[in-house]
């Protein structure tokens, strides 16, 4: 019998809506199965069952009063501990931000207020969303649900371990170079990077402001689909979100891939440092929609080899700056007995930031720095125009494009936790989109070699979401249902 | 990166094509002075306790 | 000692007059409780992020295009990054490379001739919050702990960077006066250097006349008024000359300017010059004025001072100077407006205006649309002095004393009896007391010495408080020295001798009399004493105005 954790959203948003089963019971089922391996998964940082439980119970009263609910009223979330939730301990996964409660919610967390989306608990990361295995975070590192003693990678791991874990069916994570797709691909999941201001980020602890994007994990396409579509949409709070309508996105799942262009990064599939399995499945997966009749071509990106060196110029610079207001003057640790406010900001934060968060500062005020600007900075944001140019004649050829999401499957906790550019590496595939400030998907494409999972990346232009939606759908439903973790023998 | 020949490429401080986004100059909600500053490692007469600030700005 | 031509450039920072803030919705109102006027975008709370107020561009927009500035067609936002608590994110959004408003000027006079003093920029950016140091002295260095309200962070700011094209200080002074009236009139801010709502920084440096080159700089901070930009450069001037004089040269440091000595102390040398490290504010978008929204803006322009001054100097035929006052600020105009609607010629408006008025408000520290004395009741003591029936030196009394006691100067008139007297029988009185108190001078009078007349006017004019009419002074006091013996003179000729209208002068003479006896002193005499009055008695009572009202 399929347990109701196991369910995706959409088919648990169904049967909340007809009462087949309480908001309040599917909460509960999930915060159980939570407290009972969490333990050994490390997700969660902070649970928030009273949250949640709230959430559930107002969801079902409105049903029992025959309101009409959003598909996802009374469906836990998982949520990324870098997003505002007003009353309820924020960490960023520093010790910075110790005691820190913010007195406010996020736009994300008021729409998923507004959508009667139980947010069951904040969801591990590396420090300030800086990493790809939740190894950075001040609070431990999460665990990858097909193999515990592998990270889930990051930043937005422990929302990925939470959906891939069936600690909820939906996450939400936030990309800047990849932490959406890198650990949806590693910890077998779906995860979206939507098009730059398509989702606001008012409320989210900025790491790098033009790179981070918002987005969702689920463990269907649908799923994703639908939580996106909650999420998504102008907010007035953003100087930078786009003051578009959200498209419905479900409603052209199903129209097929036939005669579609899709565009295969050819250094990507079988570039140096991809792991054979990897390149197997995605090679898979290109017959695969082939097969459905879409047309495949090939391309190379040339200007991408220099994405990831621009990526770590612009993303330390801007973090440089948005970490500034950590200092202990308003808010989180402050060191004590300091004999001056200076020493003070110096104390506090040489106590409260991580070293993968200093690097960066450190690398980031370098790059600022008057006389180094032009060729640091300044340079990266001309790589970003040639990143840009590039996507755009690529899409003059194709519609999408498609590659790997990450080179490799999940790594050993600790395997490349004392290389910083070994770690950058993972980043390679999914850094363009970011400057692009493009959608990408990645999707799950099957098991390699060492039996963990493959993500299958798609990306698309600027608002190409139910695009690549549609792509991934029509995959899915080719592929077929995949292996479930071995976690999800326990209970 | 530094060897590739950028004399001509504009730089992107931002990929969005946005601009002139404003707001109405009205006045909305404060927090109160609790909340405001309930964050504050130290406060003092309704304000944010620091130590002493040695230097002008 | 060597002469050097001064080199200064100012940097005013203009809190706009908006609702909200610069990028939140928080109100910008002045005085409130510490942290009652914030929100988590001013707080700089993590994770929020703003948005520009476009008033507030506008505003910066208008500010430009008034001082003949370019607007950019395309400009942006930067991150000004350094450590300081009164700044919640530790970095200004302020604008760099691409400011809004460029390539402007602003001229002014001095010394008759006209001046044009560049504009280099003018920028949006933000106000930081309010330390409050709390210790022994209040001083920063002394402080054992600081308390920060950020009521004040966020407010927007705009930056008017000038040339180096000023000169003295004098001119410098000038640029400010012109500025803020500027600034006032489009209404774009309150300009109280005193609130804050106006600072000015100065950069001086010396070089030999005739040179190009700069000499070394020094910034003065701390100007909290025109007033102490004029003392700062004039001290730092001086003082740069000497060391220059004195072979020390001078160091590149930022000064600070003590209101108390009016002297300027080494704050920081500028060798450890900070980078603030700025790049693009990527929260934000940029801002690209089209000919459109110029346009927009540019129809909203008022008047400005320039050409309001020269208007009203010639719709009125008024002096510069005059022209100067009357036309320094919308409501100036307004008063001045009232009071010709209110029956005032012009010239006399407007020397009361640059006259008392002036002189009343600067004692009062308040600005013109705040006069404790009307338009209205100006109008009328000015008319009460055209008529006659105030002598101009009671009227400008009246005036100030209006000012304080907060009431109209026709009620100050009435209540101290400040009447003009033209009463010739009440004069005479008093002529003939002068006269025979100094019969030496009218002997030398008679003997030929014309100047003695004037010397008995005055003493008649003493005795009255300056309240006698000076043409019947004038006559009576001719008229009795004609004679040989003055107190042969029967009064009530005189009497017969008075213009037509004189009763309700000297009916008013009465009402003077009873108000100035209630409100004397309790041993003054009554006013039954009064209507038995003689000669002694009148002339103790125009001893009267000596007396001090109780209170």
């Amino acid at each position: 019998m399929t347990e109701v954790w196991e369910l995706s959203a959409a088919e648990l948003g169904r049967m909340i809506a007809r009462k087949e089963t309480s908001a309040r019971d599917v909460v509960d089922v999930h915060l159980s199965r939570i407290e009972a391996l969490d333990d050994s998964v490390n997700a969660f940082l902070t649970l928030t069952p009273d949250l949640a439980r709230a959430t559930a119970d107002d969801v079902d009263q409105r049903i029992a009063a025959g309101e009409q609910l959003g598909p996802l009223a009374g469906v836990p979330l998982a949520l990324k501990d870098i997003l505002c939730v007003d009353g309820v301990r924020t960490t960023a996964g520093s010790k910075i931000l110790e005691g820190y409660v913010p007195p406010y919610d996020s736009t994300v967390v008021r729409k998923l207020r507004a959508a009667g989306v139980p947010i069951v608990g904040k969801a591990n990361l590396d420090e300030f969303a800086m990493g790809s295995s939740t190894e950075n975070s001040a609070y431990g590192p999460s665990r990858n649900p097909w193999d515990l003693a592998r990270v889930p990678g990051g930043s937005s791991g422990g929302s990925a371990a939470a959906v891939s874990a069936g600690f909820a069916p939906l996450g939400i994570g936030t990309d800047t170079g990849g932490s959406i797709r890198q650990p949806a691909s590693l910890c077998g999941v779906v995860g979206v990077k939507p098009t730059y201001g398509l989702v606001s980020r008012y409320g989210l602890l900025a790491f790098a402001s033009s790179l981070d994007q918002v987005g969702p994990f689920a463990r269907t396409v649908e799923d994703a689909a639908l939580l996106l579509e909650a999420i998504a949409g102008h907010d007035r709070m953003d100087a930078t979100s786009i003051p578009e309508e959200v498209p419905p996105y479900v409603k052209g799942l199903e129209s097929g891939v036939k005669g579609l262009r899709i565009g295969v990064v050819s250094d990507w599939v079988e570039g140096e440092g991809v792991q054979p399995g990897v390149t197997e499945r995605v090679r898979a997966a290109i017959e695969s929609l082939s097969s459905l009749g879409a047309e495949i071509g090939e391309i190379s990106l040339p200007s991408f080899r220099y994405a990831l060196s621009a990526y770590y110029l612009i993303a330390p610079a801007e973090c440089s700056s948005n970490l500034a207001r950590y200092d202990g003057v308003r808010w989180g640790l402050r060191a004590p007995e300091a004999k001056d406010v200076v020493e003070m900001n110096v104390r506090s934060r040489t106590a409260g930031f991580g070293d993968e968060v200093k690097r960066r500062i450190m690398l980031g005020t370098y790059a600022l720095s008057a006389g180094y600007y032009d060729a640091y900075y300044g340079k990266a944001q001309q790589v970003r125009t040639l990143v840009i140019r590039d996507f755009e004649k690529a899409y003059e050829r194709f519609d999408v494009l498609l590659g790997p999401t990450s080179p490799t499957t999940a790594f050993k906790i600790g395997e490349k936790a004392d290389d910083p550019l070994a770690m950058y590496l993972n980043d390679v595939f999914t850094i363009p989109s970011n400057l692009a400030g493009a959608a990408a998907i990645s999707l799950p494409c099957g098991l390699a070699e060492d039996g963990l999972p493959v993500g299958l990346q798609l990306l698309g232009p600027p608002m190409s979401e139910g695009l690549l939606f549609k792509v991934a759908y029509a995959y899915e439903q080719a592929r077929g249902p995949v292996d479930a973790p071995p976690l999800w023998g326990r209970s | 990166m530094t060897a590739l020949a950028t004399e001509d490429v504009p730089p992107t401080s931002h990929a969005l094509p946005l601009k002139n986004v404003f707001r109405p100059d009205e006045i909305g909600p404060c927090l109160s002075q609790e909340k405001a500053l309930s964050t504050a490692p130290e406060v003092e007469q309704g304000r944010f306790k620091v130590p002493r600030i040695m230097e002008e700005p | 000692m060597s002469t050097y031509e001064a080199v200064i450039g100012l940097e005013v920072h203009v809190e706009l007059a908006t609702h909200s803030k610069m990028f939140c919705d928080s109100p910008t109102t002045f005085g409130a409780e510490p942290n009652t006027q914030t929100c988590p975008v001013c707080l700089g709370e993590p994770g929020s992020l703003p948005v520009p107020n476009r008033r507030a561009i506008e505003y910066l927009m208008l500010i430009g295009l008034a001082l003949d500035c370019r607007i950019a067609p395309h400009s942006l936002f930067h991150r000004k990054n350094y450590f300081y608590p009164d700044m919640p994110k530790n970095y200004q959004i302020s604008q760099y490379d691409l400011p809004l408003c460029v390539e402007g000027y602003l001229d002014v006079e001095v010394d008759g001739a006209e001046r044009r003093i560049g504009i280099t920029r003018a920028h949006m950016e933000e106000d930081t919050g309010k330390s409050l140091h709390v210790g022994t002295t209040g001083r920063i260095a002394e402080a054992k702990y600081s308390l920060i309200d950020y009521n004040r962070a966020g407010i927007p700011l705009v930056e008017v960077v000038s040339e180096p094209d000023i000169r003295s200080a004098l001119e410098a002074q000038r640029y400010l006066t012109e500025l803020r009236a500027i600034l006032q009139t489009l209404g774009v801010s309150d300009v109280r250097m005193e609130e804050g709502s106006m600072r000015c920084d100065a950069n001086v440096s010396l070089r030999a006349p005739g040179t190009e080159a700069f000499g070394t700089k020094v910034e003065i901070k701390n100007l909290n008024s025109i007033r102490s930009v004029s003392r700062a450069l004039t001290y730092e001037i001086d003082r740069q000359q000497k060391a220059l004089d004195g072979g020390d040269g001078i160091v590149q440091e930022t000064r600070h300017f003590d209101e108390n000595t009016g002297k300027t102390h080494s704050l920081r040398s500028k060798e450890e010059a900070f980078d603030y490290r700025y790049f693009p504010e990527p929260d934000l978008v940029p801002i690209e004025a089209g000919d459109d929204w110029i346009a927009e803006v540019r129809a909203l322009m008022p008047e400005l001072p320039r050409a309001r001054r020269a208007r009203i100097a010639s719709e009125h035929d008024l002096t510069p100077e005059q022209a100067a006052f009357v036309a320094a600020s919308p409501s100036s105009v307004q008063y001045f407006e009232a009071l010709l609607a209110s029956g005032t010629a012009a010239r006399d408006a407007a020397v009361w205006m640059a006259g008392e008025l002036s002189r009343a408000l600067n004692e009062a520290g308040e600005s013109i649309e705040n006069a404790r004395v009307s338009a209205a009741d100006l109008a009328a003591l000015i008319a009460a002095v055209k008529e006659g029936t105030v002598t101009l030196s009671s009227a400008k009394k009246a005036f100030q004393d209006a000012y304080t006691a907060g009431k109209t100067p026709l009620q100050i008139v009435d209540e101290r009896g400040l009447h003009q007297v033209s009463d010739d029988g009440a004069i005479a009185t008093i002529v003939d007391e002068v006269l025979s108190a100094n019969e030496a001078e009218v002997a030398r009078f008679r003997a030929g010495e014309e100047k003695v007349f004037k010397f008995l006017v005055g003493q008649v004019m003493k005795a009255t408080k300056g309240q006698a009419s000076p043409q019947v002074v004038d006559r009576v006091l001719r008229a009795r020295l004609a004679r040989v013996r003055v107190q042969e003179w029967p009064s009530s000729r005189l009497r017969r001798s008075e213009p037509k209208g004189s009763r309700s002068r000297r009916s008013r003479v009465g009402s003077w009399v009873s108000s100035r006896c209630r409100s004397s002193d309790p041993s003054s005499p009554s006013s039954s004493d009064r209507s038995r009055a003689n000669t002694s008695s009148r002339i103790r009572t125009w001893a009267a105005p000596t007396w001090r009202a109780p209170g």
